[in-house]
């Protein structure tokens, strides 16, 4: 090959010299020579040599090793071919050749790698959340309840009453339950993990009889005996820091902040676990003699489930579809196994409803 | 084998050189030749590699993304090149979790005796974590520098402490900004600028800042009440002055910088860069990345001579932990 022109710069000092450039096959150097005396000025193997082609084409920098200083750009594509041919690694930005085929093949695997987690999530959630110990998820949920820094207004006979129904009707975890009635007009109820469940005043304001209560705070417990919640939890936890490690924001990572606290205190299932929680509560209830009609009646008027969207669409089974599954449930189910049985009799509900109905009156007053 | 003659046998190659001889002093241009297409595919590549392995190849990411833009800029004709590699800010990472373990578990102990306890723990940790952001910020600057070659030369910077007069320069300008309700914001800027330009070496050569304190805090002064009447516009106006008299007023043997943009342009970089990315969901991130970087670099040069003959190679060697804690605290220069 007849000697090319370039650039040169030793790594020594800042300064670049016109040189002169051939390859010396016998003995496997690329050699560097002075203009225009020709006088050489150094030699690199083609081991050492890293090819840069970063730019197009129209020119190019060879290295000789990774980090030292030497450098010589080109524009001579018979060069740049020669050093290919000889061996020399030539960095090229990923799909600098072909880049819709190299789009393309990315973007089918993220779809694939992100819809692989997404099917899964549900399955893996779940088991991960069988093996958080009790005491765990008490602290969880009470490290969330710090967070939302809610005002409770119920008085402390309604919660007494309250999370005595809850103690009946989740035998599991008596003793540990929480009742508590939240400011706030728009009709809510959910559950945290631990056994922590929180009704909105305008949930106890929007319903008509204690039966309504008992039917939503049995479809609550529910879902926390099934780890409905701290699998949800878990599930976003999962999501929000994959999201956190992949656009390298490690502020993300902090397990519960307010943005996710509040996303816990609006949860959405699934369509499946709505079904069994509706199912559980239907048990829980006839177990202890409790009227069963009050979950159906009370989704009735509040219109839970978006009637609107196609079923298949939403995250709730529709309004009709669960007020028709809670009326067949109730009429063929048996008691819940593990609840101790029949027998439980309740003959002050209207007095209790009172008491609990009365409790965060004022509240709702002084905001409307 | 290496036979360098003692001076060039022609001179150095910068823009321009080859003309007749001229009165014009010479100019060092700065050019920008990464495409958007190209960024793409590599943050695409990222995206894939970083949900894979849940993060773990975000260091390599970041190794990988910084030698793409450091080798598109080129000034004077020729490529700056990035020599930092993942291994290094990887192990930087690992610091930083075990500092942030660290931190939880002194906490966690603390507040397990009592409250009180728990609190003062906090509190003190605070206290010692803002007293090391300085530290911080210079270590993660010269670690970029050191890794940063331009013509086989490396880029330093002097006082690499953790502890130093930079600590007591920007810990102070913090509190008398705070106790000045921000009025002494420029002033504590420019020093700030100051020391670190004054002390960032190009090979064994200082870089020289000669802005003055005075002519930086007129600017402001005289800008404020146009900002505050605009509602905050006049903000680029002002923005586009400053970084003007800042780079005119920075040296590096007999050329000064200059930097020629109008706070017009500048409003229009930032509404591509909110628009651009907000409407696309942050799809076109890499060509706005590009723009952006191309926009800064076509107004950027130093004029005058240097003779790069003179400036020779000083070996330098940061650790990548303190541009891995800059990282994680938001507190570096953001690639």
């Amino acid at each position: 090959m007849r000697s090319i022109n370039g650039q040169f710069t030793d790594g020594i000092s800042a300064a670049v010299y016109d040189v002169a450039l051939s390859l010396d096959y016998s003995s496997g150097h690329l050699v560097v020579c002075s203009l225009p005396e020709e006088e050489e000025l150094d030699r690199w193997e083609f081991s050492d040599i890293v090819v840069d082609s970063q730019h197009g084409g129209e020119r190019y920098h060879v290295h000789q090793g990774v980090h030292t200083g030497g450098m010589i750009t080109s524009g001579s594509q018979a060069l740049l071919q020669a050093l290919v041919a000889e061996g020399c690694p030539q960095k090229t930005v990923a799909g600098d050749r072909n880049p819709a085929a190299f789009i393309l093949t990315l973007s089918v695997a993220i779809a694939l790698v992100v819809s692989g987690i997404y099917l899964s999530l549900p399955t893996v959630s779940r088991e991960l959340a069988e093996v958080i110990p009790l005491h765990y998820e008490r602290a969880l949920g009470v490290n969330i309840e710090g967070i939302l820094k809610w005002t409770y207004c119920e008085s402390e006979e309604a919660a007494n009453v309250l999370t005595g129904y809850a103690n009946l009707l989740g035998p599991e975890r008596a003793g540990s339950w929480e009742v508590h009635i939240t400011t706030g007009s728009t009709p809510n109820a959910f559950a945290l993990p631990g056994g922590v469940i929180v009704f909105s005043a305008g949930a106890i304001d929007q319903s008509e009889s204690l039966e309504e209560i008992l039917g939503v705070l049995a479809h609550e417990i529910e879902h926390v005996e099934r780890r409905h919640v701290l699998s949800s939890v878990v599930r976003s936890t999962i999501l929000t820091s994959l999201w956190s490690l992949t656009i390298g924001d490690y502020a993300g990572l902090m397990v519960i902040d307010p943005n996710t606290a509040h996303n816990i205190a609006n949860l959405k299932f699934s369509r499946d676990l709505e079904r069994e929680a509706d199912a559980g509560a239907i048990k829980r209830l006839l177990a202890n003699n409790l009227p069963v009609e009050g979950l159906g009646s009370f989704l009735k008027r509040i219109g839970h489930g978006n009637s609107a969207m196609p079923e298949w669409f939403s995250t709730h089974p529709t309004t009709a579809t669960r007020v028709q599954a809670l009326s067949e449930a109730s009429s063929r189910v048996q008691p819940h196994p593990a609840l101790p049985g029949n027998g439980h009799t309740h003959t002050s509900l209207a007095a209790d409803w009172d008491l609990v109905r009365a409790s965060c009156v004022k509240t709702i007053e002084a905001e409307e | 084998m290496s036979s360098i003659p003692s001076n060039p046998v022609s001179p150095p190659l910068i823009t321009g050189d080859s003309s007749p001889p001229s009165t014009a002093p010479t100019e060092h241009t700065f050019q920008f030749n990464g495409k958007g297409w190209s960024f793409f595919t590599l943050m695409l590549k990222h995206i894939f590699l970083n949900i894979i392995t849940l993060g773990i190849y975000l260091p390599w990411a970041k190794s990988e993304k910084r030698s793409y833009l450091w080798q598109n800029i080129e000034i004077a004709g020729q490529p700056l090149r990035y020599h930092g590699t993942g291994k290094e800010l990887f192990k930087g990472y690992l610091k930083v979790a075990a500092a942030w373990l660290g931190y939880v578990g002194l906490t966690t102990a603390a507040a397990s005796f009592s409250a009180t306890a728990g609190i003062i723990t906090q509190v003190v940790l605070g206290i010692g974590i803002a007293a090391v952001i300085p530290g911080i910020i210079l270590g993660s600057r010269a670690y970029l520098l050191t890794r940063t070659s331009w013509r086989g030369v490396f880029f330093g910077f002097k006082n690499v402490k953790l502890f130093s007069e930079f600590t007591r320069l920007w810990i102070g300008g913090y509190l008398l900004t705070l106790l000045t309700l921000g009025l002494y914001t420029p002033v504590w800027g420019n020093r700030i600028h100051s020391y670190l330009t004054n002390n960032t070496l190009y090979g064994d050569m200082p870089l020289q800042y000669r802005g003055d304190t005075k002519t930086v805090a007129g600017l402001f002064f005289r800008s404020l009440p146009f900002i505050l009447l605009t509602g905050g516009l006049y903000y680029f106006w002002y923005a586009a002055k400053l970084m003007n008299y800042q780079m005119s007023e920075t040296y590096f043997q007999n050329a000064h910088g200059r930097f020629e943009v109008k706070g017009s342009q500048l409003l229009w970089l930032f509404l591509v860069q909110v628009l651009g990315t907000t409407l696309t969901l942050g799809l076109a991130l890499p060509w706005v990345s590009t723009y952006s970087f191309r926009f800064i670099m076509d107004r950027l040069s130093f004029v005058g001579e240097i003779d790069f003959a003179t400036i020779h190679q000083s070996n330098q060697t940061i650790e990548g932990a303190a541009d891995s804690f800059a990282d994680v605290m938001d507190i570096g220069i953001g690639i």
